[in-house]
């Protein structure tokens, strides 16, 4: 579906975490508040991982890739026959960059790994500053990414993903396609750094709209009431996440 | 009677490698070989470690570029950046241990990895940070307090003794028989406290500048050590053609290089000599000879040009890998290295301790 003209359209970009929005706005699109029933849209880009490969290298420079190139063209803020933006004044809300919470591992002392080092045991030390650099790099060609768009008018906001699930037997029941999993502390505290990094990081042209505590009980795990499949949350998680879109943005 | 015995002249018997017209001066700069009857040869499965001085962290990048299995670990997990990982020291050495400049630095490490040498100097601290005093460099801002750093050197420790008990192939590059110790237990520094990091403390800190008869009971006692946990472990011995930073022995330093690389090179001969898996490659000859009229010394006369690098590796290539593939494997590696840093003047970088005085001595 296009979308050409419609300049104070909400659009969000996101992972599978926009998924389970979309599912929801599928389901239940008559429930929504009336201001999502209009000019409001949810794409679905990619897995995850995109985020770090959100601007790819060409011959002559960056170039957005291409998986996100056609979603911004069937959006309607971009067209990529012609390489032109044409997203001035639309409000594009991310929700890329949390993957990293379920794919690092640090102990609660921010000081650990887990994976993919093979020394036998789970504790490797890292030392906390790698990890700090490590992630802000990872998320640098998103920031980029944001960026450019905000050059090109728009409104630019980053969204949370959904605060760390509390247990590791809930996500292995229900995902046993992930080999591994960190423990939830590492999650935890890979999470609680991706929502620094955001908050530090954006500015201007780029907002974040920090969801998080809405979501998380004191420890700062997922709220029972949203549990879904224990990397995502559940529709509830949905409707209250869009309710919070509506009135914030 | 053999027909050797009628022989008025043994030269005459001897190869085309024995002879300094025929080898050297007939022979284009980038043709000397001095290598001759390699002991053994490494394959593609060797799990191969280097350490040493500097020039060791060539060897390292040119086997890592040419596809032959460089063991390192003590890593950083595959999502660190390439960028982010060299900075922080992982993978510019088999393990973080940064340069190991003498052969008492290499046996006290064994000797601290295994548990049989515990040196007094724990840490030195600086101003909101605490530095390993064995490998003062290999963290970029030193570590947060010392209980990170006695976790990281625990850790280490832990990577060296998987390190020497997994290695088919040890090459160690022999840098310095000067060094800097403790005078209560003989730790040997990398780097003279004071200079750079540490604090100098004349009661404490003390000049030593090894003899051949130190340096070859120290190579032997290594020997001994990586054997004992290691038994089939093949060693190659390289001494650095880096010329000293400077010298605490009194002498010119020029001298003192001399002496220095003098004592390394004899005793990394008499070593291959006697131990039948032990082997000494001749990258000292190769980029510090009179031969090649200095051409492998950038202006300073002390840092290594990339075709000197290119030259020694070649040959270690040729010598003990299979030459074909290792050939391809080079012209790919450094194909991919020019276009990656856009590099074209050969200069390659190295972590050196060394240097750091130079920079503290302003």
């Amino acid at each position: 579906m296009r979308h050409w003209g419609k300049m104070s359209a909400i659009f969000v970009f996101g992972d599978s975490h926009a998924g389970t929005l979309l599912e929801y706005r599928r389901l239940y699109w008559s429930s929504l508040p009336d201001v999502l029933q209009e000019n409001f849209h949810v794409n679905f880009v990619d897995e995850g991982g995109l985020a770090q490969e959100i601007l790819i290298e060409s011959v002559d420079g960056r170039m957005i890739n291409p998986i996100m190139q056609k979603t911004l063209h069937l959006a309607g803020l971009y067209d990529r026959y012609n390489t032109n933006f044409s997203c001035k004044g639309a409000n594009i809300l991310l929700l890329f960059g949390f993957a990293d919470s379920h794919m690092i591992g640090l102990n609660p002392s921010w000081e650990g790994f887990c994976l993919g080092v093979d020394d036998g045991i789970d504790d490797y030390y890292i030392d906390t500053r790698i990890l700090t650099e490590t992630l802000r790099w990872r998320l640098n060609k998103l920031f980029e990414f944001a960026e450019i768009l905000a050059d090109m008018g728009a409104n630019v906001t980053f969204l949370p993903g959904p605060p760390p699930h509390k247990e590791n037997d809930y996500i292995a029941e229900r995902r046993p396609d992930l080999k591994t999993i960190p423990k939830p502390e590492f999650r935890r505290q890979t999470y609680r750094e991706l929502v620094e990094i955001f908050t530090l990081r954006c500015s201007g042209g780029v907002q974040f709209l920090n969801l998080t505590t809405a979501f998380s009980d004191r420890e700062g795990y997922l709220l029972p009431k949203y549990n879904g499949d224990g990397v995502h949350a559940n529709l509830e998680y949905a409707r209250d996440y869009l309710s919070l879109i509506s009135e914030k943005v | 009677m053999s027909d050797k015995s009628k022989v008025t002249c043994p030269y005459r018997l001897m190869p085309e490698t024995s002879f300094w017209r025929k080898s050297i001066a007939n022979e284009r700069i980038g043709d000397v070989d001095p290598v001759v009857s390699p002991k053994f040869s490494i394959s593609l499965a060797d799990r191969i470690v280097t350490a040493g001085s500097c020039f060791a962290q060539h060897i390292a990048r040119y086997l890592q570029d040419s596809g032959y299995h460089y063991l390192v670990v003590e890593d950083m997990p595959p999502f660190v950046p390439e960028n982010i990982r060299s900075t922080w020291n992982y993978g510019t050495f088999s393990a973080r241990y940064g340069n190991i400049y003498t052969t008492r630095q290499l046996v006290q490490l064994l000797q601290r990895a295994y548990g049989t040498f515990i040196p007094l100097e724990d840490f030195w601290q600086e101003k909101d940070h605490f530095i390993d005093p064995f490998r003062p460099y290999i963290q970029p801002k030193g570590f947060p307090s010392v209980s990170h750093l006695r976790r990281d050197r625990e850790q280490h420790l832990r990577a060296v003794r998987r390190l020497v008990e997994t290695a088919n192939v040890f090459i160690f590059t022999l840098g310095l028989t000067e060094a800097w110790r403790d005078r209560r237990d003989g730790a040997v520094y990398p780097v003279c406290p004071g200079c750079g990091v540490g604090r100098f403390e004349g009661d404490v800190h003390e000049f030593k500048n090894f003899s051949y008869m130190e340096v070859y009971a120290d190579i032997a006692e290594f020997l001994t050590c990586l054997r004992a946990v290691n038994p089939l472990v093949k060693v190659v011995l390289t001494v650095s053609p880096v010329p000293l930073v400077a010298t605490a022995s009194g002498n010119h330093v020029l001298s003192a290089t001399t002496y220095s690389k003098s004592v390394l090179r004899a005793v990394a001969g008499a070593v291959s000599e006697e131990y039948d898996f032990v082997e000494y490659f001749p990258s000292f000859e190769v980029i510090s000879s009179s031969y090649n009229l200095g051409t492998y010394y950038e202006d300073d006369l002390r840092t290594i040009k990339a075709t000197g690098v290119d030259h020694v590796m070649r040959l270690f290539l040729k010598h003990y890998c299979d030459r074909d593939a290792a050939a391809a494997r080079m012209t790919t590696a450094r194909t991919r290295k020019r276009s990656s840093s856009g590099e074209i003047s050969g200069q390659l970088r190295v972590i050196c301790e060394e240097e750091k005085l130079d920079a503290a001595l302003g």
